[in-house]
C-alpha cells in the first residue's frame, strides 16, 4: 500500500475519539495500516450505481 | 459412545444400552482429556451436567414420556446466555459476567432435556474468522493442532470434530458457523434469518446475526432444528412460519433437484485454488449428479461486492451493539481486543456524516441488489452450490503477522456472507481432504428451505464417508 492510500492520523484520532476507543501513540502506525486496508477494501461500493434502489435494513423487509 | 451420531445416541438411550449419566460422564471425561490440547471450551459445567443427567435418568425410571433429545449432551458458544453460568463472549470485558437468564434456544433445548456440557471458545464478540481473537487464547484445529479451526464459532466446531460433544450451537453473522464447519470437516447450518430466536444472544450485527447448529451429520441437525426452531415474541425479527417437520423429508429422493452453480464463484475459486482442490468439488458434484441432481450455470452479478457490503454493514451495526459496554461505567473499552477495536473504529468511519450516504446507506442498497440476484436465481433453480470458503486452515499466527491481515481474514467470508446479507439458509458439509485437512461445500437455499438443504446433504452423506471421519488422536 502506498502512502496516498493511508488514512490520515487525524481521521483515525477523530473516529477513535467519537468511538470512545483509546489508541496509544505507539499503536497509531499499526491502526493506520490496518484501518486503511479495510477502508480501501470497502471503498469500491462508493462507485456502484444504486439509483432507485431502496436500502435494505433487515432481510425480512423483502418479504 | 462418542463415535455415534445423535440419531444413534437417541436409539441407544431408548434401548437402555447406557444411561444419560454414563453418556454425560463419557463426554465430560473426553473434555477433561482433550480440552488442554484444543482449548475449545471456556467453561465446563460438570456438576450441573451430572445433576441434569441424573434427573433425566430418574424420569426415565419413573416412565415419563421424554423428547427424543432427552439426555443428549450439547455445548453452547459463549455468546449465548446460560443462566447462572459465565457468558464471556471470549472477551476480557465479560470475564466474570454471569448471565441472568437463558437464551431462548438454550431454554428450549433444556426444556427438551438436552444436557449442557459447557460454553465454547470463540472469536471475541464473534468478530473474527480464525478464533485467534479470543481473550482465552486460540482454539486449535483437531486435524492439525498448529492450525486454526476457523471462526468465529471455532470452539464449537473443534469440540464437535473431536467428539468432545455430539453437537453445539453457534452463531453466524457472515459465515461463523459454516466456515469453521468446513475447516474442521463437520456439518454446519445457518438457518433463514428469524427462524431461530436471537433472544439472549450477545449481538454483533443484529440484521445479520443468526444462531446456527453444528453436528456431524445433516440428519442430526434436522433433529436439533426440529426442537429449537419456532416463533419467539422476545425476538422482534422472529418468523411466524408454519410448523415444519425437518426430520420427515431428510430421506426424500433428490432426483430432478435443480442446483445452480454461480459462475462468479467458480471463476474466483479457480483463481484462488489449485487443481487438486478443485477436483474435490468436481467429485462432490458428480456424487450429487449420481443421486439425480441436475446442474444449471447461473450468475450472481453482485457477488464481488458482498465483502465490502458485508463489512460496511456489520461494522456499522457492531458500534451500536457494543455501545452499552463502551458507555458503561462498569466496563472499560481498554479491555476490548485489537480486532474488536478495529471493527468499532471502521463502524464509526462508515457512519460519520461525510460517509453515511456514500458508504453505509450505499451498502444497504447493494444489499438489496445482492438479495435480488438470489431471488432471480431461484426462479430457475431449487438451491445454489458454492465452495464454503476459498481459504485453507492456516497456521495459528500466520496471518496476524501480515499487515494486510484484516483483508486475508475478511476474504474467507466471500461465499458465506451473501447468505447473511440476504437472510437465506445455508449449510456447509464435508466433501473430502486436501493436504490432510478437510474441505467443505456450501448449499444456499431460498427462504425457509432448510428441509431441502438438509435432505440434499443427508442423501450425499448416505453415499459418502467424509462426515464419519474423526482425527486419529481423538478416535
Amino acid at each position: 500500500m502506498n502512502n496516498d492510500n493511508l488514512l490520515d492520523f487525524n481521521i483515525i484520532k477523530k473516529i477513535a475519539t467519537s468511538a470512545k476507543i483509546v489508541i496509544k501513540d505507539s499503536e497509531l502506525d499499526l491502526y493506520q495500516k490496518n484501518l486503511s486496508v479495510i477502508v480501501n477494501l470497502i471503498a469500491p461500493i462508493k462507485n456502484i450505481g444504486t439509483h432507485g434502489i431502496d436500502p435494505m435494513t433487515f432481510p425480512q423487509n423483502i418479504k | 459412545m462418542h463415535n455415534k451420531t445423535i440419531t444413534q445416541l437417541v436409539h441407544s438411550l431408548r434401548k437402555k444400552e447406557f444411561s444419560c449419566t454414563e453418556l454425560t460422564k463419557h463426554f465430560l471425561e473426553r473434555i477433561k482429556k482433550f480440552n488442554n490440547k484444543l482449548n475449545c471450551f471456556i467453561t465446563t459445567t460438570e456438576e450441573q451436567s451430572l445433576f441434569q443427567a441424573k434427573n433425566i435418568d430418574n424420569k426415565i425410571i419413573k416412565g415419563h414420556e421424554l423428547s427424543l433429545l432427552a439426555g443428549i449432551p450439547i455445548a453452547y458458544k459463549d455468546n449465548l446466555y446460560t443462566c447462572g453460568i459465565k457468558t464471556t463472549c471470549a472477551s476480557k470485558m465479560l470475564d466474570n459476567f454471569i448471565a441472568p437468564f437463558d437464551a431462548t434456544i438454550v431454554e428450549r433445548l433444556k426444556a427438551f432435556n438436552c444436557i449442557t456440557l459447557g460454553k465454547t471458545n470463540m472469536d471475541e464478540f464473534a468478530m473474527g474468522a480464525t478464533n485467534e481473537t479470543s481473550y482465552y487464547g486460540p482454539v486449535r484445529n483437531p486435524w492439525h493442532l498448529d492450525k486454526i479451526p476457523g471462526g468465529s464459532s471455532g470452539g464449537s466446531a473443534a469440540a464437535v470434530t473431536a467428539r468432545l460433544v455430539p453437537c453445539a450451537i453457534g452463531t453466524d453473522t457472515g459465515g461463523s458457523v459454516r466456515q469453521p464447519s468446513s475447516l474442521c470437516g463437520i456439518t454446519g447450518l445457518k438457518p433463514t434469518y428469524g427462524l431461530l430466536s436471537r433472544h439472549g444472544i450477545v449481538p454483533f450485527a443484529p440484521s445479520l446475526d443468526q444462531p446456527g447448529i453444528l453436528a456431524a451429520t445433516a440428519e442430526d441437525i434436522a433433529l436439533l432444528l426440529q426442537h429449537c426452531a419456532g416463533y419467539d415474541a422476545q425476538d422482534p425479527q422472529s418468523l411466524r412460519n408454519a410448523n415444519i417437520d425437518y426430520t420427515k423429508t431428510t430421506n426424500d429422493s433428490i432426483v430432478g433437484l435443480k442446483i445452480g452453480i454461480p459462475q462468479e464463484c467458480l471463476q474466483h475459486f479457480h483463481e484462488q485454488n489449485n487443481r487438486k482442490k478443485a477436483q474435490l468439488y468436481s467429485d462432490a458434484l458428480k456424487e450429487l449428479e449420481k443421486l439425480g441432481a441436475k446442474f444449471i450455470p447461473l450468475s450472481l452479478p453482485h457477488l464481488s461486492l458482498a465483502i465490502p457490503t458485508y463489512y460496511t454493514i456489520a461494522t456499522a451495526e457492531c458500534t451500536t451493539s457494543l455501545e452499552n459496554y463502551i458507555n458503561s461505567p462498569i466496563y472499560c473499552s481498554e479491555n476490548f481486543g485489537a480486532e474488536v477495536k478495529r471493527r468499532i473504529l471502521i463502524g464509526h468511519y462508515v457512519t460519520i456524516e461525510q460517509n453515511h450516504e456514500t458508504l453505509y446507506v450505499k451498502a444497504q442498497k447493494i444489499r438489496r441488489l445482492i438479495t435480488n440476484d438470489f431471488i432471480n436465481a431461484y426462479k430457475n433453480v431449487d438451491i445454489i452450490i458454492t465452495p464454503t470458503t476459498p481459504i485453507d486452515a492456516c497456521l495459528i499466527g500466520e496471518k496476524t503477522t501480515n499487515p494486510n491481515h484484516p483483508i486475508n481474514k475478511f476474504l474467507s467470508d466471500i461465499y458465506t456472507s451473501p447468505a447473511n446479507l440476504a437472510g437465506l439458509p445455508a449449510i456447509s458439509f464435508p466433501i473430502g481432504f486436501h493436504d490432510n485437512m478437510p474441505i467443505g461445500m456450501q448449499l444456499i437455499g431460498p427462504y425457509l428451505s432448510e428441509s431441502k438443504l438438509l435432505n440434499t446433504v443427508h442423501k450425499y452423506q448416505q453415499t459418502t464417508p467424509w462426515h464419519n471421519n474423526i482425527p486419529q488422536q481423538f478416535v
